[in-house]
């Protein structure tokens, strides 16, 4: 695409759209994502496991995963893949539990 | 080396499953009723063995398991006498050496009859994950077998044929036998406890990619400039330290040039640090669209033009 032309054709048209507002998901979601992946990076390298850790664990993972999702989801333009699905490594966390 | 296709594959995304994740990804991730049960219940949330309490709108981030809405349509050319489902689908499963071992000799002994074409053989071996380096070999060892029980039966009316490919045969027997199994598969390690490195994975992939798209957050919330002063500031501090445990290198750009996996374990060990300044960043100054003529602007000016009204950047200035 020529971003010159681009540009021009919108400007010569008058049909120009409007500056967007910011976007992206909520602080409360960008911060708890940041939290759950501490935890679930935490609960991954303890040096012991007990019975107990391995659910705790595939918990923790999961709501890190669900965080991550919803913020990437708010950052995606139309037709893009989530983040989740195009960096396999997200999803091969799964396995460690 | 084990034959296995690795995260690039369609039905190979998450290693050791076999599913068209790209097709049913809608479904996988939590739900947002889920999430709310998921945090109050905690662990016993993620207890799948009671079906009544399933979820019928995702699957919460399982991948196999008793979930119709992850049956997805097989491959163009996938064998039809090898699909059970009235509903002609196929449905994600857990692969395991001994699967892989029965699917390579099927496809060996549907190949030698003549029953499946090598397009068949191809997609059917390509639904278990099994490598493109895998099935060139497999269809090359059951055409050799097939080719020469034919110039076996026709010795007669080609004798130099069938004389050439014998001597062949007898240099190199194992291309005339089945497709034998790298070492890896007949071992007593099993699939599953061939897990990604933890340090590879977490700290350059995951952690690496979330504060990236933070960082992303952060451009788009017009704070970018700030956070990365902030996050610069703190790795600074901690850097002058010379921590063995935690050897943070200070952040130049949102790029991460010459960052190795202990610099990211440095950087998940302070994330919560410097995130929980997140709600303090000021935004930077507002965007406004250049007053020059159109003709004088730069790349960057056209660019950032688009990008505040949410369009494709794409793109050279001039073609």
């Amino acid at each position: 695409m020529e971003l010159m032309t681009c540009v021009q054709g919108y400007i010569s048209t008058g049909n120009v759209p409007p500056i967007l507002p910011p976007s992206g998901g909520s602080i409360d979601e960008v911060i708890l994502l940041s939290q759950t992946m501490g935890v679930a990076v935490g609960n991954i390298m303890q040096q012991k496991i007990t019975n107990f850790m391995v659910p705790q664990t595939e918990h923790c993972i999961k709501l890190f995963l669900s965080m991550y999702h919803r913020v990437d989801k708010a950052l995606l333009n139309e037709g893009d893949k989530p983040g989740w699905l195009t960096t396999y490594n997200f999803l091969c966390l799964l396995n460690i539990p | 080396m084990n034959y296995l296709m690795l995260g690039g594959g369609k039905y190979s995304a998450r290693w050791g499953y076999s599913a068209n994740i790209s097709e049913v990804h809608q479904v996988i991730p939590t739900c947002d009723n889920c999430l709310v049960k998921q945090k109050r219940n905690g662990p016993d949330f993620n207890d799948t063995s009671d079906n009544a309490n399933k979820c019928t709108s995702c699957t919460n981030w399982e991948m196999c398991g008793n979930y119709p809405m992850l049956r997805t349509r097989p491959p163009g050319k996938f064998p039809q006498d090898t699909i059970l489902d009235v509903n002609q689908s196929i449905e994600p499963f857990e692969l395991h050496y001994k699967l892989l071992k029965d699917a390579v000799k099927l496809a060996n002994e549907k190949l030698t009859d003549g029953i499946w074409s090598n397009e068949e053989a191809k997609q059917y071996l390509w639904v278990f994950g099994i490598n493109n380096d895998a099935v060139t070999k497999i269809i090359e060892h059951t055409t050799n077998q097939r080719l020469f029980a034919y110039a076996e039966t026709h010795k007669d009316s080609i004798p130099v044929e069938y004389e050439v490919m014998r001597c062949h045969k007898e240099r190199y027997p194992t291309k005339y036998g089945p497709w034998l199994y790298p070492a890896s598969w007949t071992c007593r390690i099993q699939l599953n406890q061939h897990v990604d490195v933890p340090m590879h994975l977490l700290f350059l992939a995951v952690t690496k990619s979330t504060i990236k798209r933070i960082m992303e957050w952060t451009r788009y919330q017009n704070k970018q400039n700030h956070y990365l002063r902030m996050v610069g500031g703190v790795l600074e501090t901690v850097a002058k330290l010379h921590l063995d445990w935690c050897v943070a290198i200070p952040m130049q750009s949102s790029k991460f040039g010459g960052w190795v996996s202990e610099n990211f374990l440095a950087l998940a060990r302070l994330s919560r640090w410097f995130f929980s300044m997140l709600p303090y960043l000021r935004p930077g100054p507002e965007y406004r669209d250049p007053l020059r003529p159109l003709s004088m602007w730069t790349v960057k000016e056209l660019r950032d033009w688009l990008r505040a009204r949410g369009l494709s950047t794409h793109g050279k200035k001039w073609n």
